[in-house]
């Protein structure tokens, strides 16, 4: 694209980010911009200056290289000066904003990097990077830093309590209602529709961590003190491999706080500490208010201050948490990928989102109590009406601080394995693809036909049990289910998609196109009269019995096993067409 | 800014110069006053800007080794263990007003949680439950530490013996850690302000808590245990050890 006469590609480049700010002719050409946010259709102006005395002269390309594209961008001085617009909080994030705190990732903060090139119509070539940004990052929870602008849906807002000492005040951005919160303490805020909210603020470095204090969470802080989490920032900084410029170069997410925000993050602290704030040496060198608030620990998800009231929990389960690290394409695009599943959808169904039968599989918070130990205990973490769905978010899958087994890897969730298929190997998918013997019919099947297990004999109720082809396949589901979004450094597998790519291996090219998924449809619509509709589990009022106490019932049952997974071609087609066999035998002589 | 630390009395003086002397025979380094050699056999912790240790006669104040100025330094360890860093290394300068100078991001023995507070030049701090979601780090080992007598288990008191102060001197300062945001440790001029560290001899008496041992006044040797009274059954809790009543 084109604007202004200035190259402006979005150009995804993929570099290391701790160097992808400072390339290595960066001396001599200095970028002086804002540093602190300028807000959604915000204006901005970076100059360029030339630090080095035989560099004279010359004009500046500009290219923006990441993050949504600026609203207006124009030039003077020969590209020294670059003046430009923020998009509006509407174009980077289109439709209506959540009620509350609105999170804001990287990228939908409005954070977007700038590439400069000078040259001199010689040789002389200089280049330099620099990133602004509209809004500091928001994990979209009620407990939020100081220094760090809030922004707020389902306004407007306005402030009918406030700390005494706060002479924070409500202020439109963007025709967004926002706030900075000075002090610590709480805010109440009235919204648009009478409902208020409560912000609670206070700066990280002062917020108590004493998170296992009473066997609280005992359990939680011992695990979290071996998180790869936790230890993120204290490892590489003392890895002969430390990265050049690290830990400046990546204290957004590998430290606590928003860097350039007067929050008591990593950042503030070590410009608080004047001397003593040097980073360049090991962990166990650091000031002791800077090792606090070093690494992914608890305030990183869940925010500083105190944990939210009951009411607010809900919040900490969105895929919003995360993403203030994981949604930063082209490098982390986690959430990205993420986001075109269905996983991410799960729970648009308002009653999939509501009973609790269906919330199981459907919500993060349906599965967190359905596999929650009995000593963790029952946890309502529903979110309130109106809230919109959330889906299968990144804690269903992911538990950041829960014990490990020796060797696990990938943070994954333990979760028990589900009785159909004892003898597996534990996966977090299990739970909500694999049949259960209590339901009415079967449910999301997919593990079920890639171990062969499910099945029942029609004619004598046995178990019917197939060979599990793909079993062997390493990473389980995820070995093969691991294809997302192109041009994404680090998370596409994230998107979940089983691509032709993860079959060549073994198969060599794209497996030959399954006959199982027509033959089940053909057999439903002679049992049924009509198409089967997906997912089959949620539609019984078709007329249709599953009585498993009868070969008709079990001959259902297995069809309806099949019909349910949607690539059970895929994932086991010989257990698949003897599962159709099986129940074929039956109903068609029930038809006849 | 600084201030001239009060003159030892005459006869100390002459004798800490003697000894001055004596030990810059056998190490050539400037030290302050105190018996050379005078750590073997014995505990020892930095007092302040003093070197004491406490052997079955009771404290002695020997050669403080290190870098100098002694006030800009803060060791720990003892012969070939001994490690200084310079105070400003790794804990802010403080910042001052008149009288009034305030720390930010004061010290505190390890990561965990702790309440401290400031006595007659020492520093004491309760506590010690573990931070939650940070990498482990060793302690401070500029703290001395024990249990909590009848705390609550893993209830712990440490104490600073050589704490940072505005001009690097205990005497003449009151200090306390304030807790209100912003968090800091506040240090105010007070010329009739007794701490350790202090010359002393029959008209100068210690604070109490505290003995004169070779013209300083230095602690009974710390065995830290309390934070209160209450802590310590009918004893007196002083820098954070427990006394004997009548000590």
């Amino acid at each position: 694209m084109r604007r202004g006469g200035i190259a402006l590609g979005v150009l995804l480049v993929a570099a290391p980010a701790c160097h992808r700010h400072q390339p290595p002719r960066a001396e001599c050409l200095r970028l002086d911009g804002p540093s602190d946010p300028v807000g959604f259709s915000g204006t901005f102006t970076i100059t360029a200056s030339l630090a080095c005395p035989e560099r004279a002269g010359g004009h500046i390309v500009w290219e923006q290289v990441g993050g949504v594209p600026l609203a207006e961008m124009s030039m003077a001085r020969d590209g020294f000066e670059l003046r430009a617009r923020m998009p509006s909080l509407a174009e980077i994030r289109p439709g209506d904003l959540p009620w509350g705190v609105v999170p804001l990732s990287p990228r939908t903060r409005g954070e977007i990097f700038l590439h400069a090139t000078w040259t001199d119509g010689g040789d002389g070539v200089l280049d330099a990077d620099i990133r602004v940004a509209a809004a500091p990052r928001s994990r979209g929870l009620p407990n939020t830093p100081i220094g760090a602008r809030v922004y707020l849906g389902g306004g407007p807002w306005r402030l009918i309590a406030q700390p005494s000492r706060s002479h924070a005040q409500v202020e439109p951005i963007g025709g967004v209602s926002s706030l900075v919160p000075d002090v610590a303490g709480d805010w109440r805020l009235k919204g648009n529709d009478a409902r208020e909210i409560t912000l609670r603020s206070m700066r990280y470095d002062e917020t108590p961590l004493d998170c296992g204090r009473s066997d609280c969470h005992r359990a939680i802080t011992d695990a979290a003190a071996a998180s790869p989490m936790t230890t993120v920032l204290a490892r590489l900084m003392d890895s002969p491999a430390r990265p050049a410029g690290y830990p400046a170069c990546a204290l957004a997410c590998h430290a606590t706080g928003e860097p350039g925000a007067l929050d008591g993050g990593f950042g503030h602290v070590a410009s608080e500490l004047g001397a003593a704030g040097n980073l360049g040496r090991r962990w166990e060198e650091l000031p002791r208010d800077l090792r606090r608030v070093g690494g992914v620990g608890c305030l990183a998800c869940h925010g500083p201050s105190a944990i939210p009231d009951a009411a607010s929990r809900w919040s900490v389960l969105r895929a919003d948490v995360c993403a203030v690290c994981h949604d930063a394409p082209p490098r982390y695009g986690h959430v990205v990928a993420w986001g075109g599943t269905a996983m991410a959808r799960a729970d648009r169904d308002p009653r999939a989102g509501s009973e609790p039968a269906c919330a199981r599989c459907h919500t993060t918070w349906g599965f967190l109590d359905a596999v929650a130990t009995p000593e963790r205990g029952h946890v309502d973490r529903s979110p309130p009406t109106g809230v919109g769905p959330l889906g299968i978010s990144c804690s269903a899958c992911h538990a950041v601080h829960d014990a490990k087994r020796p060797g696990a890897t990938r943070l994954l969730r333990e979760t028990p394995v589900p009785a159909l298929l004892a003898g597996a190997t534990s996966s977090v998918c299990l739970p909500c693809h694999t049949p259960d013997a209590a339901d009415a019919r079967p449910t999301a099947t997919a593990a079920a036909l890639w171990l062969g297990r499910g099945g029942l004999d029609p004619a004598t109720g046995a178990p019917m049990t197939g060979a599990p082809l793909h079993a062997g396949v390493a990473g389980g589901c995820i070995g093969c289910h691991r294809g997302g979004p192109d041009n994404i450094d680090r998370g596409a597998g994230h998107g979940f998609r089983a691509t032709a790519a993860a079959c060549a291996p073994c198969h060599g090219s794209a497996p030959p196109a399954s006959d199982v998924r027509a033959r089940a449809q053909q057999l439903w619509r002679r049992l049924a009269g009509r198409d089967v509709t997906d997912p089959a589990h949620a539609r019984v009022r078709d007329g249709v019995t599953v009585d498993r106490r009868t070969p008709y019932g079990r001959a259902v049952w297995d069809l309806l096993l099949v019909l349910e997974d949607p690539a059970a071609g895929a994932h086991n087609a010989r257990y698949a067409r003897a599962l159709l066999d099986a129940s074929a035998s039956v109903i068609d002589k029930e038809i006849r | 800014m600084t201030w001239p630390r009060s003159p030892a009395p005459p006869l100390r003086a002459r004798l800490s110069a003697a000894l001055l002397i004596a030990s810059a025979l056998s190490v050539p380094s400037c030290r302050r006053a105190g018996t050379p050699g005078g750590e073997a056999g014995g505990d020892c912790a930095d007092v302040e800007t003093l070197r004491v240790c406490w052997q079955a006669g009771g404290p002695r104040v020997v050669t403080r080794p290190g870098p100098t100025p002694a006030t800009d330094w803060r060791c720990a360890g003892a012969g070939a263990t001994r490690r200084c860093t310079r105070r400003t290394d790794d804990a802010p300068a403080f910042t001052c007003a008149g009288n009034h100078c305030q720390q930010r991001h004061p010290r505190a023995p390890d990561d965990g949680e702790w309440l401290c507070a400031d006595s007659a030049g020492a520093m004491v701090c309760v506590g010690g439950e573990r931070a939650a979601g940070v990498a482990p780090a060793p302690a401070d080992p500029g703290w001395l530490c024990g249990a909590r007598r009848g705390g609550a288990p893993g209830a712990r008191v440490c104490v600073d013996l050589s704490p940072d102060f505005p001009d690097g001197r205990a005497r003449g300062w009151v200090c306390h850690t304030e807790y209100e945001s912003p968090i800091r440790r506040i240090c105010d001029r007070d010329p009739n302000a007794h701490t350790l560290a202090e010359a002393c001899d029959a008209a100068h008496p210690c604070v109490d808590g505290s003995r004169c041992a070779d013209g300083w006044c230095v602690p009974e040797r710390p065995a830290p245990a309390c934070w209160l009274e209450a802590d310590c059954g009918g004893g007196r809790c002083r820098f954070g050890s427990c006394l004997p009543e009548g000590a």
